[in-house]
């Protein structure tokens, strides 16, 4: 349980907070880069509470700056994008992708305006076909040498799930929460097995549950009473890996979070995959309606993740922790806190948190044990029988 | 850049606040006269915040009254229409357009009661094809007869565009923005050519109405002579504009007329008048309507349409604009006067004096003829004098 100031700092994202600086020294996805294209130049972003303008100009160079005109406040994603920068459409003050202003059409040809004009702007990156930004101080750090963005030996895949709309925080606490696979999931990640009892569900496979930190965040272990052990490890802050997914979770603002998962298929005898460009597939709504809260909409139940999103967004847009009721399977939700609360110190204190890499020279290959996890996908988690 | 508390100043309209009371010293059209008809003769209305309702009784006489009956607060717009008043669709009270409670069914028949309660009702005026309401102090002034509402020399018809999700002003001050025209509008055919060589002087000149919004487009941009076009602002929220119609065949003069719903909703109204030697439109004459949607959705704007892109510029800006956060330059002059003016306008009423443009002289008010120029579709308006005058000026 939590206090209500506590349950704040936890949750907050906008510029100035303190879980909103911490995240901010972290890069974060915010588009499919092959959506960015010469008809569709400009995509509105919206990230840590702030409301953003992607564009890629007519050099090819992709910027990242405030939606909103320093002129007066018309949103620049309805602009006109071209050799230099992208241009305001009621105006046409042109910002190039530093945020600077080239133009301001209407003022008089001598005119130094311009250069008075600053626009936010944010380095942006490419990696397994996404567009990644970093919205903290400079310098910004590397990549993080993950295996799931980083092998070459297969191919990837990327999936959007219906944005949800809650608290990012409530998806991470989830991932180091290893009871609910059992209750919640009982009836889709059951591999063919009856139910007996609904209210234990597939509790009994489980031996114990175990939580650690690692250099780049925290691993959450299962083991089941049949030998079998899980591990999904938690790439500090917002990255679940799960099976063959890196499920990357984006605060949008305080209440809604965009869900990427990209999928690494691991090509057969270890071939090497030089052009790797992920295809896309947006998954269809978990609700009905979709754009509506609980309790105005109702989840499907029939996938795992829609279960999930069910479980995310009935917590409430920020779950209210102070009224809640934490037990021993609960140890992990607790540890993930406590990271959370000393890693913000940290950002506090002008120190780089948990898993920030600078020294290209020493960014270590992330090894996850990918392979293990794919090869225990299929694997029943049933006690061995007694005779056996 | 404003002040939040500057900012909140000149945009609240609601009762009571110094801009709603500013704003309620004028006429604002509530409906088109077309959206009342025999099988639908009440529309719920919300204007200046205030939810009303607006109906034509059997009589044929407009009313508008409060939405929520004094009773127990049911919804007038589902109620009934008859010969002198409407109905409430919950126990039957009636009342007439003044207010007054006509009957109580439920109550003793002797009862007094009736005669204690008055209902909220505002004075309501048929011109041109729209139904205007005065929500101010007695006396209103006179409903000024623009000349777009009142010519016959032509075609008249009344578009009710879709809701806008801002404040009004943001509108208003796009109505003092000359230089918009080019960017946002650029991609239209007409204006193209114009955005390599822009070479303006603007001027903006306060007048009995409002401020004359005036463009001189040096020859530099033109190609040859410079024009001038002069767009009359009418205070507080209407544009006076002319556009070729039809490919230039004609020219369709229009008001834009910008009602604030409620702080974050503007509903305009565009009465549009196309003169022509084969059509008539007489005082009395029924005049067409339509209603025409801006958005496919949320976000999704049709591009194509000029309301359209204005609609995305104003909602974009914000609910409210946030004036403490923008930069405004030179070519934003007419935006800070007409700021300006809206603030001595709010002061004025505050002090108990009339604000300007209000008309109580019927002489003045047969045709208010406002002499719109545009020289580039070849416009001259009626003050050929001042258009030779700008032109030896410029």
């Amino acid at each position: 349980m939590l206090t209500k100031e506590e349950n704040e700092i936890l949750t907050r994202v906008g510029p100035g907070t303190p879980a909103g600086e911490l995240l901010r020294r972290y890069w974060f996805p915010v588009a499919i880069a092959s959506e960015l294209t010469a008809e569709n130049p400009t995509q509105l972003v919206r990230i840590l509470g702030e409301t953003l303008v992607l564009f890629r100009d007519k050099s090819g160079r992709i910027g990242l700056i405030d939606d909103r005109c320093a002129h007066r406040g018309v949103s620049l994603s309805y602009g006109r994008v071209e050799a230099r920068g992208i241009a305001c459409p009621y105006h046409g003050w042109l910002y190039d992708t530093q945020g600077n202003c080239l133009e301001t059409p209407a003022e008089p040809c001598n005119s130094k305006f311009h250069l008075t004009v600053k626009q936010k702007a944010y380095p942006v990156q490419e990696l397994v076909g996404l567009c990644w930004a970093y919205l903290g101080p400079q310098p910004a750090p590397l990549f993080t040498n993950f295996d799931i963005w980083f092998r070459k030996d297969g191919r990837r895949k990327i999936f959007i799930q219906p944005q949800l709309d809650c608290n990012w925080f409530q998806a991470m606490e989830n991932s180091m929460d290893p009871a609910h696979l059992q209750i919640l999931h009982q009836d889709t990640a059951n591999r063919g097995r009856s139910i007996q009892d609904s209210t234990r569900g597939l509790t009994d496979d489980v031996q114990e549950f175990d939580f650690y930190e690692v250099a780049y965040g925290l691993m959450k272990r299962r083991t089941y009473r049949n030998g079998i052990v899980d591990e999904h490890p938690v790439i500090f802050p917002n990255i679940l890996r799960q099976g063959n997914v890196g499920q990357i979770r984006v605060p949008m603002d305080d209440t809604h979070t965009k869900v990427y998962f990209v999928r690494f298929f691991p090509s057969e005898n270890g071939e090497i995959i030089e052009d790797d460009e992920p295809p896309v597939e947006y998954i269809k709504p978990y609700k009905n309606p979709p754009d509506a809260v609980h309790p105005y909409t109702r989840f499907r139940m029939d996938s795992v993740q829609a279960q999930d999103h069910m479980a995310w967004e009935t917590q409430g847009p920020i779950c209210d922790r102070t009224t809640e009721r934490l037990t021993s399977s609960d140890r992990g939700i607790i540890l993930l806190r406590a990271v959370m609360f000393r890693e913000i110190k940290k950002v506090q204190r002008g120190q780089d948190p948990m898993g920030i890499i600078r020294d290209a020279q020493n960014n270590p290959f992330i090894d996850t044990h990918l392979m293990e996890s794919i090869a225990q996908i299929g694997q029943d988690r049933a006690p061995r029988a007694v005779n056996e | 850049m404003l002040t939040h508390e500057e900012n909140i100043l000149l945009t609240q309209v609601s009762r009571g606040t110094p801009c709603g009371e500013l704003l309620r010293r004028y006429w604002h059209p509530v409906a088109a006269a077309a959206e009342l008809t025999d099988e639908k003769p009440i529309r719920a209305v919300k204007i200046l915040g205030e939810e009303l309702v607006i109906y034509r009784d059997k009589a044929g006489r407009y009313g508008l009254v409060g939405e929520h009956c004094p009773h127990r607060l049911a919804s007038l717009a589902f109620g009934r229409v008859e010969e002198e008043g409407i109905r409430c669709p919950y126990h039957g009270w009636k009342f007439d357009g003044a207010g007054k409670c006509l009957e109580q069914p439920a109550e003793p028949p002797e009862g007094k009661f009736k005669d204690r309660i008055k209902h909220v009702a505002y004075p309501v005026q048929y011109l041109g094809g729209l139904i205007y309401a005065y929500l101010g102090p007695a006396p209103a002034p006179l409903l000024p007869r623009w000349d777009v509402l009142v010519w016959e020399h032509g075609r008249r018809w009344i578009v009710k565009e879709s809701i806008i999700d801002c404040n009004w002003l943001q509108p208003m001050e796009n109505s003092v923005d000359p230089s918009h025209l080019y960017w946002l509008h650029g991609d239209a055919e007409r204006f193209a050519p114009r955005l390599k060589t822009y070479a303006e002087k603007h001027e903006f000149i306060r007048f009995e109405y409002g401020i004359r919004k005036r463009r001189t487009t040096l020859s530099l941009a033109t190609g040859g002579e410079s024009a001038v076009d002069d767009h009359p602002l009418l205070f507080p929220t209407v544009l006076r504009h002319v556009a070729p119609y039809n490919e230039g065949s004609g020219h369709r003069h229009n008001l834009q007329i910008r009602v604030p719903v409620d702080d974050f909703h503007t509903q305009v109204f565009r009465a549009n008048f196309l003169p022509m030697e084969s059509e008539r439109s007489p005082a009395d004459a029924p005049v067409p309507f339509r209603f025409t949607p801006l958005k496919t959705g949320p976000r999704e704007y049709k591009m194509d349409m000029i309301p359209a892109q204005d609609s995305m510029a104003w909602e974009t800006q914000g609910a409210r604009s946030d004036r403490t956060q923008e930069h405004l330059g030179v070519g934003d002059e007419g935006v800070i006067a007409l700021r300006k003016l809206l603030h001595e306008q709010i002061e004025r009423v505050q002090q108990g004096l009339e604000p300007m443009g209000l008309i109580r002289d019927p002489e003045k008010n047969k045709v208010i003829d406002l002499g719109v120029i545009n020289e580039r579709i070849g416009l001259f308006g009626n003050e050929r004098s001042l258009t030779s005058q700008s032109k030896a000026a410029s």
